[in-house]
């Protein structure tokens, strides 16, 4: 009904206590005011559910197709997780290119919740190869097991077989990792270097036979 | 003081406390059934509230709602396990994985999966496996497009739990639902299921499970629920009534005020994540469901991350009861083992302020209330026999108490079934009605005796070490309509 007079008094009702009054009002800020609606993200103080998330970027999509990047840019200030996972979220659906650099950033964070966020959008995109230089150095640096599988699947898909990078991740720590990557060389023609470090594993022991 | 010791070694004494006793026990227990019903109605409203705020047609159509894989179990279940496949790849969810662990069976179910789906084998030497489990020996995927969301695990037998884990391990979605290859489940139930996620807020959601049905006698069409029925036998219809009592009346209200501790493993959601953390489902219990969801609760206790065990009311997985009394004994049998070995698992839980409300509240009641149950009635009925002998049972008493326990546990059943004829369009009509009111009214004097009965059992094979495994189930299977 288009009743934008009232976008103050809706503007006040979008931290509410109850959650389905701030998601109406959140929903209503972002049909009126479109990208400028972000700028409040840094001031929300109650957590936006995934599927507030979800509803906010479909509105903003079906609405307001074209980018407007400078509200984009005034709420990264924000410090909030789920406004983090919102803006990743925005840059994966409008294919924002420019703007991959907020996701990677987040592909390291100290917060589980995030660094899932940012691999599933990060999929979306095909990196330069120093992006991609990047996520193998956050890759190597693992904060997570879990994290670490996944991006090693995106690495994987989304850049040049890279021999060194995958043979030093078959000398690492962790089992479930070097299974991926022995299965990567494996399939890839390298079945060698998985017989090299598959021997050299029993290279200290001796073998009595008889 | 010798008067005292005296009357504490006297018949007196011994009749007034187990009197006290067995009458402070069922106070309690109806006093939690009261908060229960209380509780539950509270809750369903509340939850069909919020399915008003979030339909399932706004979900389907949502872009980035999390992936979900649906893990099944199968062991030797070559004679409906095409159309079970079937049924459980029809499942609506934009995202969704379909894993079926075939669990080393005997019969020729991989065989038949092969045939129908065309399955194509392939090497399972570099799967990565999280949770430990029994050697995988292939992985099979489908080269027709349509079931290009179908993945079967082949591997050596290990058990459901174990299974299970395989299933979990594979899976690379954020969410995963554990259930049987031989469950029925709704067409919609992933989209309802995942709501308590999408709307997840400050209480991160670890478990979430949906209302289980059972359907024998009901007509099956393509893996689909054509017609729900009512069963023949009075067995598998005092369990409708049974498990509707369960699901609406226990779980909701639980789930109300965060108290849930077990999740059907016919039915159980849980974020892949944290059940990798715990290490998954712990095939050294026969009760893996409980064991888990306890085990995950107490993992975000000590993680000290505000977290949620939530339940949905309406049926949205349906199975096949025990058709007779003797299947019905060694299902009861089962679970009681499985009870008896959380509780030992987690003994640690019981009474510690550390695990707050889950260690003062929950724990202990599973203990008193879940586990004491058929040790209390088995004693009282002992206690009848001995007062008996000896006299001290003033009959007139006791035929008014019994009448009036009676009566109040029929005032219970009979609000269950109201709250959920009102609530969902399962069975609503009149004649459905009044036969769940019956079988409500006859459980107590044919149904009930025989559940403690298989309960004790499973705690005298505890007791004296009896091994025991899960014993087997015979099914007669659904009535499938060719038309």
């Amino acid at each position: 009904m288009d009743q934008a007079q009232y976008l103050d008094e809706i503007f006040k009702l979008r931290n509410h206590k109850n959650i389905y009054v701030r998601r109406e009002a959140q929903i209503a800020l972002v049909v009126f005011m479109g990208w400028e609606s972000l700028r409040f993200l840094p001031y929300l103080k109650r957590k936006i559910t995934l599927w507030q998330q979800i509803k906010i970027v479909e509105k903003l999509h079906y609405l307001y197709p074209t980018p407007n990047l400078k509200w984009l840019h005034k709420a990264y200030k924000t410090d909030k997780v789920y406004a983090k996972q919102l803006l990743m979220r925005i840059i994966r659906k409008f294919e924002l290119h420019q703007e991959t650099d907020y996701i990677l950033e987040m592909l390291n964070d100290e917060n589980y919740e995030l660094r899932e966020t940012a691999i599933y959008c990060v999929q979306t995109f095909a990196l330069p190869n120093e992006k991609m230089e990047y996520v193998k150095k956050v890759y190597e640096e693992g904060l997570d097991q879990n994290h670490q599988i996944l991006l090693l699947r995106y690495i994987y898909d989304n850049s040049d077989f890279d021999l060194d990078f995958y043979v030093r991740q078959l000398y690492s720590e962790n089992d479930e990792l070097k299974l991926s990557v022995a299965e990567i060389l494996w399939n890839n023609g390298h079945k060698e270097k998985v017989q090299e470090f598959y021997l050299q594993q029993y290279q200290n022991q001796s073998i009595n036979v008889g | 003081m010798w008067d005292k010791v005296e009357y504490i070694f006297s018949g007196d004494f011994v009749f007034w406390a187990t009197n006290y006793f067995f009458f402070t026990y069922g106070l309690l227990l109806m006093t939690f059934y009261l908060a229960g019903v209380v509780l539950a109605s509270r809750a369903i409203k509340r939850t069909k509230q919020r399915s008003m705020f979030l339909q399932v047609n706004d979900i389907v159509s949502a872009t980035d709602i999390p992936s979900v894989t649906l893990v099944a179990p199968a062991y030797n279940e070559g004679l409906t396990i095409i159309e079970n496949v079937k049924s459980l790849l029809s499942i609506q969810y934009p995202y969704y994985e379909f894993i079926l662990v075939n669990d080393g069976s005997k019969d020729d179910s991989l065989e038949k999966l092969i045939k129908e789906f065309q399955l194509e084998r392939h090497d399972a030497t570099f799967i990565t496996q999280p949770i430990p489990t029994a050697s995988v020996k292939y992985i099979y995927k489908s080269k027709l497009k349509k079931y290009t969301h179908l993945t079967v695990i082949d591997k050596n037998n290990g058990g459901r739990a174990d299974a299970l884990n395989a299933g979990i391990n594979f899976a690379t979605s954020e969410l995963v639902v554990c259930t049987d290859a031989d469950c029925i489940i709704e067409q919609d139930a992933l989209l309802k299921m995942v709501r308590p996620y999408l709307e997840e807020d400050d209480k991160e959601i670890v478990a979430c499970g949906g209302g289980i049905g059972i359907a024998n006698d009901s007509v099956v069409k393509n893996g689909v629920l054509k017609e729900l029925r009512l069963p023949e036998a009075l067995v598998p219809m005092v369990q409708v009534v049974e498990y509707i009592r369960a699901f609406l009346l226990g779980r909701m209200a639980w789930s109300e005020i965060n108290g849930l501790m077990l999740v059907s493993g016919a039915f159980g959601m849980y974020p892949r994540k944290r059940v990798i953390e715990v290490n998954g489902f712990d095939a050294r219990t026969v009760g893996e469901d409980l064991e888990l969801c306890i085990r995950l609760r107490t993992h975000m206790e000590n993680l000290k991350i505000p977290y949620k065990v939530t339940y949905l009311p309406e049926t949205l997985c349906w199975t096949e009861g025990p058709p007779d009394y003797s299947v019905l004994v060694k299902q009861r049998d089962r679970w009681a083992r499985g009870l008896w070995e959380t509780m030992k698992l987690h003994r640690k839980l019981f009474l510690n302020p550390k695990y707050r409300e889950m260690g003062m509240l929950y724990f202990p009641y599973w203990l008193f209330f879940e586990f004491g149950a058929p040790i209390v009635e088995f004693l009282g009925l002992i206690c009848i026999i001995v007062f008996a002998i000896f006299g001290w049972i003033n009959w007139p008493v006791a035929l008014l108490l019994f009448f009036a326990v009676y009566l109040l546990g029929c005032v219970f059943s009979s609000a269950a079934i109201f709250m959920y004829v009102k609530s969902f369009d399962h069975y609503n009509k009149p004649k459905q009605i009044m036969e769940l009111l019956l079988a409500a009214y006859l459980e107590p004097f044919l149904y009930h005796p025989v559940l403690v009965f298989g309960q004790m059992k499973g705690y005298y094979k505890k007791l004296f070490g009896i091994k025991s495994g899960w014993g087997n189930m015979t099914r007669k299977g659904f009535k499938v309509s060719e038309n």
